[in-house]
């Protein structure tokens, strides 16, 4: 099995680099732009594709170029996922220049565990996209601990997760009046950019943009099943180009 | 199980005394409560205490016959008010508590309740529970259980379970809770006789019924057994003590020693660690729960289809008929005012002028030979016309409106709407609703800042609404500035007003130093408004203006008739000649009108009509002239007691800042608005 293959750092970043190839326009990447992208020669570019194709992470056709297999995609969108939001947490939270932040998110994203990426992503709010603008990809469990901000939400019943908000006041205000985490609410309103009306045991609570924004919510039971069944039945767009 | 339990500090370090209270008492209850032998005499103490809107004030006029303002707006109430009820000949004192949602203080109204609560020595606590929001109110419920308060539960609101298709077992939320539960409507005063019944036989003989205990999940069940061994004998259950440690309140964390604090940071260490949150929610949550498997078991639930009051409510708040249906309600509002005020206004003067004044002034001036008496009995009958004719009819239709306004709970969904629109000036939705109580009287608006979470929000909506145009300031921009110079003038002073509050919240919010917290309003039912109440409120506020402003403005109009026989008023008016004349170029007799209009703001159109000598202002006064005067009365300097609520709000600095800004707002604002006029003019 592919999966059961513990990758070298390298070979994480040529998965990568195929997974952003292919993101970008759907196409099969050849040597020439692998080593280009990489900053390798050619010779090594064509060795390292050869053993990955045998490993079962890619399929690889001298002279034509490479995909990424389904195996291989899980890797790479593994990796890519951590990348971004290393650059998230390093721009955002650290305060790192952007540029840099992509350097040094390529050297973490290859020691960082799943568990603690999913951990970050949560306090950060899963973010939608990277500092640079590209979306940052669902996590494997994330179809059952979608987690995200109230404020991002349509009509509907979510879970409250996380209360995240830095003022004690607002904090404290919540959690007297119910709103803790695992309490379902149900938003009735949204202001545009303006308060949620949500509604919980029979009370309805005006919320702010910014305590919308604060609190982290996931999809109640009955939802997460539903959009599970959508995702399955149409194919994550890389897979298809592969 | 102490008898009576207490909450003085002094007793939550030192083993109780049996059959025997402390000395000192709180200070914000002068009368000693009794002493064991002398209970027949002293009266037992009773609090309301309950959730925001959940009719603690109803229930507390009721009880008292006190007249308080009640309004279906949550956080109403901003202090403790007392008052003196009876029960079967026995006398009981009753305390009006803010409402709070729990006994963790976050606002300065919500400090109030909890000082009081635990300062005071109560004899029964009446918990007034909303019963359409049965489990959220059960929370606190449970927390005054888990203190050991000698609670009485009122269920109250129950007539509009039946509209919301719920239903609630009495008997079994009785043994649910273990205390005693008495279904009330508090606006109706349907079981408030039952209430104070069982709340004094409560005080007279406590109940044996073990309370609810809440059920933690397993961490914090642990902490507080092994914490319950450390603990001080008090009045407060141990389990409740140990909880309340557990979450960080300050106040019970004072009560033990530096090895207990540290055992219990300890526990609240491992359990943050193990559920990966802050304690004070995992404790939250176990109530929550608790007070969940409570309203599950007595609640029962219909297919509710939505009322013709939700569908109005939520009208209210839907951004595309929200906007529309405020400006309409506020354009009414000022219309109705116009026509209505005016049409009473008519009336007042016709009476006086053409009935009162000529047969009175013909006998004054020909058998009083006494110059100064003559003034004096001339002044008199003026200063009541012009109170009857000029004030009172304006501010009574706007009271009217205001009190129905409040009764539907339409305020806290402006609120909502407001949010967006409140952030430009440095202030959230929830200070919407003092701006709006502006629109009454600046005084009771002040105080109602303070249900605000942080002082930035405070002083900034403070200073704005001292520009507001009041109640009394509406009086004179409709009765003097719409009726004499044009509506157009009238429509000019509310624009001004706004800009200028506008941009003075813009300025404030960036130079105020410190920060804002985010809007958390709950939305109360939107219910219908009942007459008596309506007309009670009105009474209320009305009051104070025939026992304190007319008395003023007759000792005021006394006066100003004798500066005038005398030719005194010329040292008033000349000095302050360049600013009236030569700023705002408005005639010299106006100086006083100002300086009154420091007492009360109506004063100053009143007193306008004592020193011109008529109500019909456009024959002593150019339109512009009386433009300028009414926008320059509607800004300049808070009246006294405005002055005086905000030194005791926030402090003399703030208020003489205040004073000295609006003058100079005032002052600048008149003075361009005549230049521009004049100019428009030739």
């Amino acid at each position: 099995m592919p999966q059961e293959h513990k990758l070298s750092p390298s070979e994480e970043e040529y998965l990568e680099a195929i997974y952003t190839r292919q993101e970008a326009n759907a196409q099969a990447i050849t040597t020439r732009n692998l080593a280009e992208c990489l900053g390798v020669k050619d010779s090594s570019v064509s060795e390292m594709l050869k053993r990955l194709s045998e490993k079962g992470f890619i399929h690889y056709t001298p002279y034509h170029g490479a995909t990424l297999t389904e195996a291989g995609l899980k890797i790479a969108t593994k990796v890519k996922r951590k990348h971004r939001l290393l650059e998230r947490f390093l721009v955002d939270i650290c305060g790192v220049d952007k540029h840099e932040s992509h350097e040094q998110a390529c050297e973490m994203e290859h020691v960082i565990s799943d568990a603690a990426v999913d951990t970050l992503s949560t306090q950060l709010g899963n973010p939608a996209t990277c500092p640079g603008g590209s979306v940052i990809p669902e996590g494997e469990k994330g179809d059952e601990t979608v987690i995200s901000k109230l404020s991002k939400m349509g009509k509907g019943t979510y879970v409250i997760r996380f209360l995240t908000s830095p003022e004690p006041e607002t904090i404290s205000r919540l959690c007297s009046l119910g709103l803790i985490p695992g309490l379902p609410v149900k938003v009735l309103r949204k202001i545009a950019n303006g308060p949620i009306i949500i509604e919980m045991k029979d009370t309805q609570i005006a919320l702010g943009r910014d305590v919308a924004e604060s609190l982290l919510v996931s999809p109640e039971e009955k939802e997460v099943e539903g959009r599970r069944r959508r995702k399955r039945r149409g194919a994550p767009p890389a897979a298809a180009a592969g | 199980m102490p008898r009576v339990p207490l909450f003085l500090k002094k007793w939550m370090t030192a083993p109780r005394p049996t059959e025997q209270r402390p000395d000192s008492l709180c200070p914000s209850v002068p009368e000693a409560p009794s002493l064991s032998e002398k209970q027949d005499i002293t009266p037992k103490q009773i609090a309301l205490m309950g959730n925001p809107s959940a009719g603690k004030s109803a229930m507390f006029s009721q009880m008292t016959g006190v007249t308080v303002i009640v309004s279906n707006i949550p956080q109403t109430t901003v202090m403790v008010q007392k008052g003196l009820s009876q029960i079967n000949g026995h006398k009981l004192f009753i305390y009006d508590l803010p409402g709070v949602y729990s006994v963790t203080a976050v606002t300065e109204d919500e400090a109030a309740t909890k000082e009081f609560l635990l300062g005071t020595p109560l004899d029964a606590v009446i918990d007034i529970v909303d019963a359409t929001r049965l489990e959220r109110n059960l929370y606190l419920t449970l927390q005054m259980l888990e203190l050991g308060l000698p609670v009485v539960v009122c269920l109250n609101q129950v007539d509009l379970l039946k509209t919301l298709d719920l239903d609630i077992d009495v008997a079994d939320l009785e043994r649910e809770l273990g205390a005693t539960v008495v279904p009330t409507i508090a606006t109706q005063g349907q079981g408030v006789h039952a209430a104070l019944e069982s709340a004094y036989h409560y005080a007279e003989r406590p109940s044996k019924r073990a309370p609810r205990q809440v059920s933690y999940d397993d961490h914090i069940e642990r902490a507080i057994a092994a914490l319950i061994p450390l603990l001080p004998e008090t009045s407060v259950p141990k389990r409740g003590f140990a909880a309340r440690l557990l979450e960080g309140d300050e106040a019970f964390e004072a009560r033990v020693d530096e090895h207990t604090l540290a055992i219990v940071k300890e526990f609240r260490d491992e359990v943050e660690r193990a559920h990966g949150e802050n304690v004070a929610i995992t404790i939250a949550r176990g109530r929550y729960s608790t007070a969940g498997l409570i309203a599950s078991a007595v609640l029962v639930r219909k297919v509710h289809k939505l009322t013709l009051a939700e569908r109005f409510g939520d009208l209210a708040t839907r951004p595309r008929t929200g906007y529309p249906l405020l400006v309409a309600l506020i354009g009414g509002m000022l219309a109705l005012i116009f026509y209505v005020g005016g049409y009473l206004s008519d009336l007042m003067t016709s009476f006086f002028e053409g009935i009162v004044f000529p047969p009175v002034f013909r006998v004054v001036d020909a058998y009083v030979p006494n110059l100064l008496v003559t003034s004096a009995v001339h002044s008199t009958l003026l200063a009541l016309a012009a109170a009857l004719a000029i004030a009172v009819p304006y501010i009574l239709v706007f009271f009217i409106f205001l009190a129905i306004l409040e009764d539907v709970g339409y305020l806290p969904r402006v609120a909502v709407l407001l949010d967006r629109q409140a952030h430009i000036i440095g202030l959230r939705g929830r200070s919407i609703i003092p701006l709006l109580f502006g629109y009454g009287c600046s005084v009771p608006a002040i105080m109602a800042t303070r249900t605000l979470p942080t002082k930035k929000e405070r002083i900034i909506t403070i200073a704005l609404i001292t520009m507001i145009p009041c109640s009394a300031r509406t009086a004179i921009i409709l009765g003097v500035a719409a009726t004499y110079a044009g509506v157009q003038y009238a429509i000019a002073i509310y624009l001004i007003s706004l800009v200028l509050i506008i941009a003075s919240g813009r300025l404030l919010r960036s130079t105020v130093p410190g920060r804002t917290a985010g809007l958390v309003l709950e939305i109360p039912l939107i219910r219908r408004p009942a007459l008596v109440p309506i007309l009670k409120k009105t009474w209320l506020r009305m009051k104070e203006f025939f026992y304190v402003a007319v008395p003023l403005l007759v000792v005021g109009s006394i006066v100003f008739g004798w500066l005038e026989v005398t030719g005194l008023s010329r040292l008033i008016e000349a000095p302050m000649a360049p600013v009236t004349v030569g700023l705002l170029g408005l005639p010299a007799f106006t100086a006083i009108c100002l300086i009154y209009g420091v007492l009360r703001k109506e004063m100053a159109v009143e007193m306008l009509a004592i020193a011109s000598g008529t109500f019909i202002f456009s024959t002593v006064m150019t339109p512009v002239q009386i433009f300028v005067f009414c926008l320059v009365v509607t800004l300049y300097v808070p009246c006294v007691a405005t002055f005086a609520v905000i030194t005791r709000e926030l402090n003399t600095r703030w208020a003489v800042g205040i004073s000295i800004f609006t003058i100079v707002l005032a002052l600048i604002a008149g003075g361009i608005a005549f230049r521009v006029l004049t100019y428009a003019h030739w």
